[in-house]
């Protein structure tokens, strides 16, 4: 659920910050950043990990996504880690109403 | 194309209606709030603003699905809207170039003039945050918007098939939602001109001279606003009314008392249950919720019902498939004293209230997907034994699709007896079944060879023969058409997606264009 969840929260992320940036709202540079930001979050959390027991359909052409995941090792592998990473990436997000959505999911 | 819109006429043309009145509420409200002079100087501010509209009409699993998505779209819309308002009223709070914008900004949030202010950013500090955050329809606004995407990504499918439980109580957070959504308004944030100011100072006279409202010579006065009343609870009142009846309905149905009359453990780890209950009336292939409070007080399972409404019990087939299910029967095969209690929910319906209106019916069962068959054969053999002149049935093809029978030797037990009562009463054309073993190997296939000019199926015991593999539906459908040129044939099918597409295209195909001549209709089961 979490892998559903911090994906969805990578798009309303990019949907946030576009809303932003196009609208030159006051400190649009949130808005910028945001949107690059919830690339990268969607970026990692497109594959699916495999569930400890029985099967798993994986999302279509998450083979292609999952190497680029491999590419920063164990940094971006390691759960924990990616947690971390979420919660530092959404936090100047926050700073902005059309992107504290995505901060909050 | 043709054949699919002829199939499925009624729900597309209430699709249609349910969009075209979305749409047309749409458009009347954006026309309202763009158009009506009220809202002339709410408009000068903040350029257009919208409204999200939505019904909450629970018909079946698809159309919930498709209010979620409108749901979620128009969210989406009305939050991008409300940003780009936030954002212009607090420039023009900011703005001191004397514009239109920001005098209509000054106007003062002060009791001596009645409240008549028409921005809710009261003085250039605050941000668009605070406001967000301190306004109820701000407040009210976020909770509801992140309760909506928790609800969303806990139901996608994955989610659902693999943790269902999650997904149940989570989307109980609707609760949450519907509150917030009610309470949205109250805060009578969007503002429009009250009819007294209308008629002392109209902006289409008075919008040009803005500068000299304050003058004492000047005809125009500044304007007043006062807010739009709440309003999205008289949308949501009579469904959520609806729905508590519904609940307390559920709620006194189960604790009605359900009586075991018998139980009976078959091989392969199934259980059957027969039970009776007072007021209890149902029809074929309906299902039932089933609650154990001795092995979990939350947990509601569905069971289709596999006995007959002829008779004068109800009785349910459990298979051992996950832990609540398991412990049910252990719980039962332990023979403890007083037998575990039961409470029962239903039972609600499905397709397969229809089948006994078709001329000619052919039945699929793939898997576990045979149970509703066996009440609904049982239920055909005893209309047909008292000679029910409601019957139309004349002929039967069931196709019984499965790995092996193994969990359903208790269903082939029903088609031996059925076979028999056939016999003796000399109609054994009524029923046309096969079997098909998706799950053989060559042992078994040689050892069926060997035995090949018995009377009864090795495996089965029945007088037709084993299937091996899946049947190829052209052909049976072929045949079907040919035996019945000018029949009505229902196809009746509880079994997996990719089957149902492919008997849903046979349907099409072999359906001839010609009304009078043979017709497919595809009915498909939905758990």
């Amino acid at each position: 659920w979490a892998n559903e969840q911090a994906l969805a929260s990578g798009l309303i992320l990019v949907a946030g910050g576009i809303v932003a940036t196009v609208g030159r709202f006051a400190q649009w540079y949130f808005g910028a950043y945001s949107i690059a930001a919830g690339a990268l979050v969607c970026l990692l959390e497109y594959p699916r990990g495999r569930r400890r027991k029985g099967s798993t359909m994986e999302r279509c052409g998450q083979k292609y996504v999952a190497a680029a995941v491999k590419l920063f090792g164990p940094l971006t592998r390691n759960y924990y880690v990616r947690a971390v990473l979420h919660l530092l990436l959404s936090v100047p997000a926050g700073f902005l109403l059309a992107t504290i959505l995505g901060t909050v999911c | 194309m043709g054949n699919w819109l002829v199939n499925h006429w009624f729900s597309v043309l209430i699709l249609v209606v349910w969009i075209g009145l979305n749409v047309f509420l749409f458009v009347q409200t954006f026309l309202k709030y763009e158009k009506s002079d009220e809202y002339y100087y709410t408009r000068e501010i903040l350029g257009f603003c919208n409204r999200t509209l939505r019904k909450p009409l629970d018909q079946n699993l698809t159309f919930h699905k498709l209010v979620a998505y409108a749901i979620c779209i128009f969210t989406a819309i009305h939050i991008i809207a409300h940003l780009f308002n936030f954002e212009r009223y607090h420039t023009s709070q900011q703005a001191k170039d004397g514009s239109l914008a920001s005098v209509l900004s000054g106007l003062s949030h002060h009791e001596k003039y009645g409240g008549s202010w028409l921005n809710p950013f009261q003085s250039p500090n605050m941000t668009v945050l605070y406001v967000t955050f301190t306004s109820i329809a701000g407040l009210t606004g976020v909770i509801g918007t992140v309760a909506l995407i928790l609800m969303v990504t806990s139901a996608m499918e994955f989610i659902r098939r693999h943790y269902f439980e999650l997904f149940w109580f989570t989307h109980h957070l609707f609760i949450v939602y519907f509150l917030c959504l009610a309470l949205h308004g109250f805060g009578r944030i969007v503002r429009g001109q009250t009819k007294d100011s209308m008629k002392e100072s109209h902006p289409h006279k008075c919008a040009q001279s803005f500068e000299k409202w304050d003058h004492h010579d000047s005809h125009c006065r500044p304007p007043q606003f006062e807010g739009n009343p709440p309003e999205s609870w008289k949308w949501i009142v009579a469904p959520v009314i609806l729905y508590i009846f519904e609940r307390i309905l559920r709620l006194l149905r189960s604790q009605q008392r359900v009586m075991i009359t018998k139980v009976v453990m078959h091989p392969s780890k199934v259980l059957e249950l027969q039970m009776t209950k007072q007021g209890f009336s149902m029809e074929v292939g309906q299902y039932i919720f089933v609650k154990c409070p001795s092995i979990s007080l939350l947990e509601w399972h569905p069971f289709t019902l596999t006995s007959a409404p002829e008779e004068d019990f109800f009785s349910i087939h459990v298979r051992a498939a996950g832990d609540w299910t398991e412990n049910l029967i252990r719980a039962f095969e332990q023979h403890h004293s007083p037998v575990p209690r039961i409470q029962v929910d239903g039972p609600f319906g499905t397709v397969s209230e229809d089948v006994f209106q078709y001329e000619v019916a052919v039945l699929v069962g793939a898997g576990i997907g045979v149970t509703p068959f066996a009440s609904i054969l049982k239920s055909i053999w005893y209309k047909f034994q008292r000679a029910d002149h409601n019957l139309k049935i004349q002929k039967i093809y069931f196709y019984w699709i499965c790995r092996e029978t193994g969990a359903f030797s208790w269903f082939n037990d029903l088609m031996i007896s059925l076979e028999q009562e056939m016999e003796e009463l000399g109609k054994v054309g009524f029923l046309n079944y096969r079997l098909f073993l998706t799950g053989w190997d060559s042992n078994i296939a040689g050892h069926a060879a060997l035995n090949f000019d018995k009377a009864t199926d090795i495996l089965t015991g029945l007088k037709q023969k084993t299937y091996f593999g899946r049947p190829k539906w052209e052909n049976e459908f072929s045949t079907i058409a040919t035996a019945h040129p000018k029949s009505v044939v229902g196809v009746f099918l509880c079994g997996p997606q990719t089957l149902a597409k492919n008997l849903r295209k046979c349907c099409h195909r072999y359906s001839s264009l010609d009304p009078r001549k043979v017709q497919f209709y595809f009915n498909k089961e939905n758990f």
